[in-house]
């Protein structure tokens, strides 16, 4: 199993629901790598990672991880794979002691002497009930599950929102500790982008069912730029060049999806760099092309 | 699998200790009213008239309550399926590498684990009563106590299915009830209208006799609805096993 390029493979995966449609979307994410896959609420990322741990049927498209069907060798995978979701589910009158004998008796990999390092390391009680439990220790309890059946792939469901930022940090910390192991990868869903600007590899932009931009997070950002321009400068940008203009009283902000092209051909014109977010927002703001 | 048992035996053990100490407690109570009636105060209250018929009716009651409450504790884990959706167990019970026909037989096996315990104790509590009235286990008995394993079994598997289904234990519940009522009101209004009739020569134990005639077939039928069991939690439970792989397999056929 050690033997493929990508962790995840997709390829045109659509999902209809009524009122929302997953639409033709692929992206890999390499092996080794973390990518982050950012959207909107309701964007369509927990439709494709449900899809991805076929917990929902597709209705088109193949998804591939570390290089298998993810129906056919459903268990295989699943082995190798854990979920951290936004909210613990695991029941409140359970223990972390009590946990460690659930879990030990699912995975074949269970490692217990690396659940109870994490919950020394992450000071988890191990008698206490969960529903004592503040949400940073649930999360870290999750993580600490997740992890200590040695999984090759971690997909995480908008697992540090509602998070302060000192428990974000260490949990990002312990991210990449887990991709020291370059046969380890992770899918994190967010919507916060400044936690996946400081560790994610690659970036997948979804919004509204569609696949916005994919690709590696440095080359997205280094290529995409925002050009600072009057009302009369911005009538003279090639409307080919702009992926959407946000137009204020002090001027019109456009940004590029070519920044070296774009500082060449309009050498006249202040331009800044810019943050995942700001790609998000102008993105997602792409159909309608100006927006205030 | 071994997991997922601990899992329903952390979870639902509180509820069968509490259902074992409930049954203690009432065979306790109906052990004294008994001794009461043979030998204290409770003997003075019984006439001479209605003596044996009471006595009867009061061995009958300390076999049978006892052990309903017992089975009733079966269906004890519908408690937890509605738990299991509100945690978002379900949802994370599809990550891990265990198949769902395989996580229903984990909730099947603890509801005959439990009917099998509660039949056990049911005829530890008969043979207690017999004991205590020197009678032999009867026939009747025997047949209310083991027509209570393909009752309980289907009251237990009903209630997860359709929690499963309806996502909510309480509305379960009802349909349960209404459907329960429902099959049960014909027949309380024939024995309405039959003890209306003619009471003083009304008698359940025709209905009894019948019951008990067919007491070797119950533990079948339990295990016939405990399959059927299987197979409906299998689908509540809600995974599409293998459906995308058996549709490839048909679109490479054609």
């Amino acid at each position: 199993m050690n033997d493929f390029e990508n962790a995840i493979e997709i390829s045109g995966l659509t999902k209809k629901y009524d009122g929302f449609t997953l639409n033709d979307v692929s992206f890999n994410v390499p092996k080794g790598s973390i990518m982050g896959f950012i959207g909107q609420n309701g964007a369509g990322k927990t439709t494709t990672i449900k899809a991805i741990l076929n917990i929902i049927k597709a209705d088109s498209g193949t998804i591939n991880i570390f290089g298998l069907d993810n129906t056919e060798h459903e268990y295989e995978i699943k082995e190798n794979i854990a979920a951290v979701f936004d909210e613990l589910p695991f029941h409140e009158s359970l223990s972390a002691k009590q946990l460690e004998r659930i879990l030990g008796g699912i995975y074949k990999s269970w490692d217990n002497a690396k659940f109870k390092e994490y919950l020394e390391r992450f000071c988890l009680p191990e008698k206490k009930p969960f529903g004592k439990f503040s949400k940073g220790m649930k999360m870290k309890l999750q993580i600490a599950a997740a992890l200590s059946h040695n999984a090759k792939l971690l997909i995480m469901d908008e697992a540090t929102t509602g998070l302060d930022p000192v428990v974000r940090d260490e949990i990002l910390h312990i991210f990449l500790e887990y991709l020291q192991d370059e046969n380890n990868s992770i899918l994190m869903s967010s919507h916060i982008t400044s936690d996946l600007e400081k560790i994610a590899d690659s970036v997948t932009f979804i919004d509204k069912g569609r696949l916005l931009l994919t690709g590696y997070k440095d080359d997205i950002i280094e290529s995409h730029g925002v050009l600072k321009c009057s009302r009369s400068d911005y009538g003279a940008i090639d409307k080919s060049d702009i992926v959407s203009a946000s137009i204020s009283d002090f001027g019109v902000s456009v940004m590029v999806s070519d920044k070296n092209a774009c500082s060449k051909k309009y050498s006249g014109l202040v331009m800044d760099n810019t943050t995942l977010d700001e790609i998000m927002v102008y993105y997602v703001n792409a159909d309608k092309k100006e927006w205030t | 699998m071994k997991g997922l048992i601990y899992r329903e035996l952390y979870l639902t053990r509180k509820t069968y200790i509490s259902a074992f100490f409930t049954y203690l407690l009432i065979t306790l109570l109906l052990v004294l009213i008994n001794l009461s009636i043979s030998f204290g105060n409770l003997r003075d209250i019984i006439s001479a008239e209605n003596g044996e018929s009471t006595k009867n009716t009061l061995f009958y009651i300390s076999v049978i309550i006892p052990s309903v409450v017992l089975y009733l504790m079966s269906a004890a884990n519908f408690e937890l399926v509605d738990k299991d959706i509100t945690t978002k167990w379900l949802t994370y019970q599809y990550t891990i590498p265990v198949s769902t026909k395989k996580c229903a037989f984990v909730k099947i096996l603890i509801i005959t684990v439990s009917i099998i315990t509660a039949f056990a104790l049911s005829m530890v509590n008969m043979a207690l009563f017999c004991a205590l009235y020197g009678r032999s286990p009867d026939r009747i008995l025997m047949g209310v106590l083991t027509f209570l394993m393909p009752l309980t079994s289907l009251g237990a598997i009903a209630l997860v299915s359709l929690t499963l289904l309806f996502r909510n234990s309480t509305a379960a519940a009802i349909a349960i009830f209404a459907s329960a009522f429902a099959v049960a009101y014909p027949f309380m209004m024939k024995l309405i209208i039959a003890s209306e009739n003619d009471l003083d020569s009304f008698s359940l134990m025709p209905y009894l006799n019948r019951l008990a005639d067919f007491t070797c077939l119950y533990p079948f039928i339990a295990i016939a609805v405990l399959a059927i069991g299987q197979l409906l939690l299998t689908a509540a439970l809600g995974r599409r096993d293998n459906y995308r792989i058996k549709e490839k397999k048909e679109a490479a056929e054609k």
